[in-house]
Order: C-alpha cells, then sequence, then structure tokens
C-alpha cells in the first residue's frame, strides 16, 4: 500500500469555510448592511471573514444581482450599504435549503 | 509617509487593475472601509504608517485583491500547464538541436545561435497563441470542445487511402522530379531545376533507402486499413518504420552531400535537421512507449479505489 502523506489540514479547512461564505453573507443582509458592520457582525456570531475576501464578494454578489446597494450618510463618513435583492432572497431560501440537507447527509456520513 | 497616503495608494493600485467605469467607485467604497477598519485598529489613538502597511498588507496584494474584485477567466487554463510546458521544453530541445547540427551543414554557428533564439521565442508565442485559443474556445462552446469516446485503434479507410496517395507523391515527386516538372511545364525542363539537382552518391546509395521505407509504411498502411484497426504488432512496426525513416533522415545529413549545388544542400539540410530530430524524438517516444508492459485488466469485483 503507497505511502499517504499528511494532508494540508489548514488548507482544507479555508477550502470548507470558503464554500459557505456566500450564504453566510446572504443570511445576514435581510436587513442593510454597510461592509465593515457586516464583518462585525458575521464576527460576533462565529464567522469572521478576511476584510480581503468580504468587501470584494459584496461588489461580485451585486453584479450577480443578488444584492442591492445604495450610499448613505448618516453618523459619519459616506457608506455604501448593501441589501437582499428579490433575487438574493430567493437564492438564500434555495441555499438555505440545500444548507440543511448537506448538514443532514454530512452528520449521518460523520456519524 | 502618514497612514491616510498608504491608503490612497493601495487604493489607487487596487483600482488601477480594474475595468475604467468600476474604478471611481470600488476606490470610493474601498477607501471608505480601510480607513474604518484603521479606525477600528486604532482604537482611539491616531493611525500611523505601520498601522496602515499592516492592514493593506492583511488585505492583500493589490493583483490579487483586484482579481477579487473581478475574476477574469485565465488566458491558459491551469489543467494546460504541464502540456504547455512539455511542448515548450520540446520544441526548444529540438531547435537547439537543430543549432548543434547546422555548423556541420555549413551554417555560421552564430547565426545560428542568433536565428535559434528567435525560433524558440516564435515557438513559445506560437504555443501560447494556441492553448489560449483552445481555452477560450472550451469556456465559450463547451458543448462543441466537450469529451467525447473514441477509438483510438480504429482506422477511418478514406484517410488511410490519403495517407497512401501522400506516400506515394512524395516518392514520385522526390523521385523524379525533373519528370514532375516537366508534366507541369508541359516542354522542357526548368533552367532553375538544375540547381536543385541530387548529388550523384546520395542519389543512387541513399536516397532509394528512404523510398523502401515509405513504400513499407504505404503498404502497413493499406494492410491496417483492410484490417480496420491497429493491433499490437502493426504499431510495433509502425514504430520500427518511424524510427527507421528518423534514422534515415540524420544518415542524409551526416553523410556526403544531398544536392550538387552546396547552397542548396546547406539550405536543405538545415531544413531538414529539425524535422529529422524532432521524428526521431517521437518515434523513441513510440518505441519505448510501446515497450512498457500494459496495465493489466481491472478484475471484477476488484475495489477501484485500491491503493
Amino acid at each position: 500500500m503507497g505511502q499517504i502523506a499528511e494532508p494540508p489540514l489548514p488548507k482544507l479547512d479555508l477550502e470548507l469555510r470558503r464554500g459557505v461564505l456566500t450564504i453566510a453573507v446572504l443570511s445576514q443582509l435581510a436587513e442593510p448592511q454597510y461592509g465593515y458592520s457586516l464583518r462585525q457582525a458575521l464576527a460576533a456570531k462565529g464567522m469572521p471573514i478576511e476584510e480581503g475576501t468580504l468587501y470584494p464578494l459584496l461588489r461580485r454578489l451585486e453584479g450577480q444581482g443578488l444584492l442591492e446597494s445604495e450610499w448613505r450618510i448618516e453618523d459619519g463618513p459616506p457608506r455604501r450599504y448593501y441589501a437582499l435583492s428579490e433575487a438574493g432572497a430567493a437564492a438564500l431560501r434555495r441555499l438555505a435549503g440545500e444548507w440543511r440537507d448537506l448538514v443532514s447527509t454530512m452528520s449521518g456520513l460523520l456519524g | 509617509m502618514d497612514a491616510q497616503t498608504v491608503i490612497e495608494s493601495y487604493v489607487r493600485d487596487v483600482t488601477q487593475r480594474l475595468p475604467r467605469r468600476t474604478r471611481a467607485d470600488v476606490a470610493l467604497e474601498l477607501r471608505a472601509l480601510l480607513m474604518e477598519e484603521l479606525a477600528a485598529r486604532a482604537a482611539g489613538r491616531a493611525a500611523d504608517e505601520a498601522m496602515a502597511v499592516e492592514l493593506v498588507r492583511g488585505f492583500g496584494a493589490p493583483g490579487e485583491v483586484a482579481g477579487r474584485y473581478r475574476p477574469a477567466a485565465p488566458l491558459l487554463d491551469a489543467a494546460d500547464t504541464r502540456p504547455f510546458i512539455m511542448a515548450a521544453i520540446a520544441g526548444a530541445l529540438v531547435i537547439m538541436a537543430g543549432v548543434a547540427i547546422a555548423p556541420a551543414a555549413g551554417a555560421h554557428p552564430h547565426q545560428a545561435a542568433n536565428a535559434a533564439t528567435g525560433a524558440i521565442l516564435g515557438w513559445l508565442g506560437f504555443l501560447f497563441v494556441v492553448f489560449a485559443a483552445r481555452s477560450w474556445a472550451q469556456r465559450h462552446w463547451p458543448s462543441l470542445t466537450a469529451w467525447r469516446p473514441h477509438d483510438p485503434e480504429k482506422v477511418s479507410r478514406a484517410a488511410s487511402l490519403a495517407l497512401v496517395a501522400v506516400i506515394v507523391l512524395g516518392i514520385v515527386c522526390y523521385g523524379a522530379p525533373t519528370w514532375v516538372a516537366a508534366q507541369f511545364t508541359g516542354g522542357p525542363v526548368p533552367a532553375w531545376m538544375t540547381t536543385v539537382a541530387y548529388a550523384p552518391d546520395f542519389q543512387a546509395n541513399r536516397l532509394p533507402w528512404l523510398f523502401g521505407l515509405w513504400v513499407a509504411q504505404a503498404l502497413l498502411i493499406l494492410w491496417v486499413a483492410l484490417e480496420g484497426r491497429w493491433r499490437a504488432p502493426t504499431r510495433r512496426i509502425e514504430a520500427g518504420l518511424l524510427l527507421g525513416v528518423s534514422l534515415a533522415l540524420i544518415w542524409f545529413l551526416a553523410a556526403g552531400p544531398m544536392f550538387q549545388t552546396a547552397a542548396v544542400d546547406h539550405t536543405a539540410k538545415a531544413w531538414l535537421a529539425p524535422v529529422a530530430i524532432l521524428m526521431l524524438v517521437y518515434a523513441v517516444w513510440k518505441v519505448a512507449k510501446l515497450s512498457r508492459p500494459p496495465a493489466p485488466p481491472m478484475q471484477p469485483g476488484a475495489s477501484s479505489l485500491a491503493i
């Protein structure tokens, strides 16, 4: 039997987390948030995301029509607020369903 | 440099890599977010240069971040990396081998080296265009470029007959060039044909060997066309004949002149050298491949995950 090399665990963790970033972000945007506040909210709920990953992701999701954005000036500098679009809300429902199925399947596999 | 300048230079470096129409908008947002992150890290203190540099380094290299904002399709697919490198190395080796032989064929070594540098760069450029076009086609027309099952041992009879016709044509053209020219002109042989006349020794003692090998190749192709598919013995004969042809061409390069006129002889050998070497490399690879024992067929019930 061939010798199996030790897998690069940190990278595997990263890949696992990367797969759930989109659903995590969409799940927190029922109410409008700007990039920094969203990052804080996700971190507070145990899902820290690097700023260099999150901010471009918001723009890409907006480009895909899943988010809508607008500039607002409230208590501070101008900020771009993002919220789910109709398509984003539908995508979130579908992804949430798939996620629950996946969790159930994985629980069965992992025992 | 203060923290604000660090942030500004970083935002500029990121947005310069983005499409012009999105730059201002992304810059405005990115600057605001980075300033907010910086203020949070400073926690009430005045942010300094070191703090700003640490923040933007953590954010990522500008090219990488720009790629996250606007992921672009790669010019070459990652899966093509190995074939590209192998083709580049094989082509470069053939060209360099041509340079090594060129002085023997009468070319000046310095000129040959210069020509080789240009040829290698040209080869790399050609490969890049071919692979990039293939990647582009695969992305734009996935159904056209989708994998289809094929049997590499099955032969097309029409293609086989066409190949035999090409071989016969080659034997006639190389064997009796003046006769062929006379058929086209309908009269006397053009004067320039005398400058490309074969050296008598080459025509009498070496060229017939090549024709013999070509005839054998044509007969083999006809035989395989009749059988309908390649089999292990015919594949071995094919590789042996290919090796024979490549060795014959190298013999032509190394033995005396092929043409009576020295300039024509030098030019012909300069063209023949890379062809002969490429063919030899391919023939050796084919022979080596056929020499390897075939993989045992999978037994029914055997685990497909066995290590």
